[in-house]
């Protein structure tokens, strides 16, 4: 269509906005400075390959504290060089390791190690006992190479905010798992989580079914489940009783192994103790959970696992295919250069400051994100030698500040969990304690930057 | 070489700001003055215009429409857009999202000189603008012009070579890549030559004895490719193990 607009109206617009924008500051001063160039200096980048640098930012004017903190920035250009963008496991999906370990485990060969990495999503241990010794479970969703690790929070149906790393970009967004055991007579039903003990859904709901049980640490039940178990989990799978303190738990139970072909080799009373056979998956059931899958499955079906990604901000599915990685937490920072409004202030670990008297907020924060030239950041704020950080809004304020240009960031896990490291040197501090000596703590997963191509020599 | 505009996006929030409070005064105009600017962009759509600030011919698109080139009416001649989707507008100066990009936040509008519009799509993170690598389809190596998986794409499917029996493409006079993403199970050497051969000196090695013979992309990577491979590769094989390299 064509459409013609008064030229007056235009004029009159124009002059207005020339005239709003070139007027003298009427009693309006000169913009606050930003938190990180009223507090803090920047150090000179370093560069960790082509197209990795690390700036680090040291506070200058002290926040009611005795020391200063950091803030580390290694920013990934992906057209500068052949980098990646993506998470990792470590040695298995139910084991935590420091981000050390898990870097070391990308690959065997020296010359293509990480350039640089920090660790990654929530997660919660299990109880030990059962099989399952003190394995940890993933908050929100977990993906590697678009394999499910674990499904996304309830919460009410609107799923829990993750990073889609795709492309080398990670995209921030709230995301719903909704996966589905089809038997062979095409009968459906809900799977309710990847990779946990079935009846003990730790640190958020999985279905609205789910009812908590616990605040501290926060753990929520369902005696009627099924639970499928993928042959990177790495440990014998949960028998009956891992906790205790939930009795779902405790029932025995049934179990169907399914092997690389997707063929049922073993449908059995009971769970647990098995481990998961490479390329197949162990399906478990609890209470309702258990009676369908023992009324359905017998040695040879083959059932059918159907996993769907759903981005709920963009109302679209993602297909989950080896491009895809994922890792969660609860909070964005930054959404489109705004700090969300529903963003809480918390703090886990709180002080009393260099006054004595006023508290101040000593979690060390870990950020995934990006910047207005399109370039993935990873982001620590900690103490230079001891733990220390920041409330969650003032974490963001302090990225939100425009020397950074971050648009987007999603909060990943922090305190004792933080860690930055580049090649092999770890650049945050030690926070917890092994027999009297400062150690890195284990996490569940990291997201690295790493090696997207390279030469091969000549024979 | 890809020029990116980056804006300010605080400043541009100012200036939106201001524009916004104008605007509100000539909402007190009479009932039957011409609509303010911009407002017969439909909601939920991305509208480029071929005059200056929402003026002359619109033409609409969902937020599902990407476009990695117009037709020769609307090639390079739009003038002024508005997104009125919740998804970020990625505006590209070259068709295949290549060449200067532009773009523009949920809900705001932008003008841009002659030629600077010629592709376009619709993304929920900004810094997917930055990136083309999704149009590579499954089971694929696609290859492209420019860094980042954005410029013209070839996808290649992969077949076997008459004369070498290898498993992969010999190029033909079509630009050699700049980023790949190799989307198989399998990983991809890279060559100078069309025929799976030829060799590039290791720039690091003073001798200049040391020499690649491939340029390895492992299964399920995408990857800008870097000096001394870039712009050089005319073919590729696909290989289980990277010892079957040549």
């Amino acid at each position: 269509m064509t459409r013609n607009r008064r030229p007056w109206l235009a004029a009159a617009a124009a002059l207005g906005a020339a005239l709003a924008l070139t007027s003298p500051a009427s009693g309006a001063g000169e913009p606050a400075p930003s938190p990180l160039a009223a507090r803090w200096t920047a150090g000179t980048p370093v560069t960790v390959t082509t197209g990795v640098t690390r700036t680090t930012w040291t506070e200058t004017t002290l926040d009611n504290r005795t020391k200063a903190r950091v803030l580390q920035i290694v920013e990934i250009d992906p057209t500068a060089g052949a980098l990646t963008l993506e998470s990792a496991l470590g040695t298995d999906d139910s084991t935590a390791e420091t981000l050390p370990e898990q870097l070391a485990r990308v690959t065997t060969v020296p010359t293509r190690h990480p350039y640089a990495g920090v660790n990654g999503g929530l997660f919660q241990r299990e109880p030990a006992g059962a099989g399952a010794e003190k394995t940890i479970v993933h908050t929100g969703v977990s993906a590697t190479d678009g394999t499910l690790h674990s499904s996304s929070c309830w919460s009410a149906g609107k799923g829990s905010t993750g990073a889609v790393i795709q492309y080398g970009i990670p995209h921030i967004t709230k995301l719903r798992t909704d996966m589905t055991l089809i038997a062979p007579t095409g009968e459906t039903v809900r799977i309710d989580d990847v990779n946990r003990a079935p009846g003990r859904a730790p640190h958020c709901a999985r279905d609205a079914e789910d009812v908590q049980v616990s605040t501290s640490p926060p753990v929520y039940t369902d005696p009627d489940e099924i639970v499928v178990f993928t042959d990177d989990y790495g440990a014998p799978v949960p028998g009956p009783g891992t906790d205790p303190a939930v009795p779902a738990t405790a029932d025995p139970g049934f179990e169907v192994v399914v092997d690389a072909h997707g063929v049922v080799t073993e449908a059995r009373e009971g769970r647990g103790g098995t481990v998961v056979p490479a390329g197949g998956r162990i399906i478990q059931g609890i209470g309702t959970g258990a009676q369908w899958l023992r009324a359905r499955l017998v040695r040879d079906d083959t059932p059918t696992v159907d996993q769907k990604l759903h981005d709920m901000t963009a109302d679209r599915d993602i297909p989950l295919d080896d491009s895809v990685d994922v890792v969660s937490s609860f909070h964005h920072l930054l959404r489109s250069g705004d700090i969300p409004a529903e963003l809480p202030d918390s703090c886990s670990g709180k002080e009393k400051g260099a006054d004595g008297t006023t508290l101040i907020c000593t979690d060390s924060r870990t950020a995934l994100g990006t910047n207005s030239r399109g370039r993935p950041v990873l982001v620590t704020l900690t103490g230079q030698d001891n733990e220390d950080g920041d409330y969650l809004r003032s974490f963001a304020a302090l990225l939100d500040s425009p020397e950074l240009g971050i648009i987007d960031a999603l909060n990943l896990d922090g305190g004792g969990s933080t860690t930055l490291q580049t090649g092999a040197q770890v650049h945050t501090p030690p926070t917890d304690l092994v027999d009297g000596t400062p150690v890195h703590r284990d996490v569940a997963d990291a997201v690295y930057t790493g090696v997207g191509g390279y030469g091969l020599y000549v024979k | 070489m890809t020029i990116i505009r980056t804006t300010d996006l605080r400043r541009g929030s100012l200036i939106t700001a201001v524009l916004a409070l104008i605007c509100s005064a000539f909402l007190v105009l009479p009932a039957n003055a011409d609509p303010a600017p911009y407002d017969d962009c439909p909601p939920a759509t991305f509208c480029l215009y071929s005059g200056a600030d929402g003026t002359g011919a619109r033409r609409d698109f969902t937020d599902r429409q990407a476009l990695q080139g117009y037709d020769a009416a609307w090639d390079g001649t739009s003038l002024s857009a508005k997104n009125n989707t919740a998804l970020w507008a990625c505006v590209y100066g070259a068709p295949g999202y290549g060449g200067l990009l532009e773009t523009v936040k949920p809900g705001n509008k932008d003008a841009y000189t002659p030629g600077a519009v010629r592709a376009h799509k619709l993304v929920p993170t900004r810094a997917l603008c930055f990136t083309g690598y999704e149009r590579c389809p499954d089971n694929r190596v696609c290859t492209f012009t420019e860094p980042n998986g954005r410029g013209a794409m070839t996808v290649h499917l992969p077949a076997t070579d008459a004369t070498t029996k290898n498993y992969g493409n010999s190029y033909g006079a079509e630009a050699a890549p700049r980023s790949t993403w190799n989307r198989t199970k399998k990983h991809v050497c890279f060559y100078p030559e069309p025929a799976f051969t030829g060799s590039w000196a290791d720039p690091a090695d003073a001798s200049g004895r040391k020499r690649f013979g491939a340029y390895v992309v492992l299964r399920g990577d995408s990857t800008t490719v870097p000096a001394p491979f870039a712009g050089t590769f005319r073919s590729h094989e696909l290989v289980n193990g990277t010892a079957d390299c040549q």
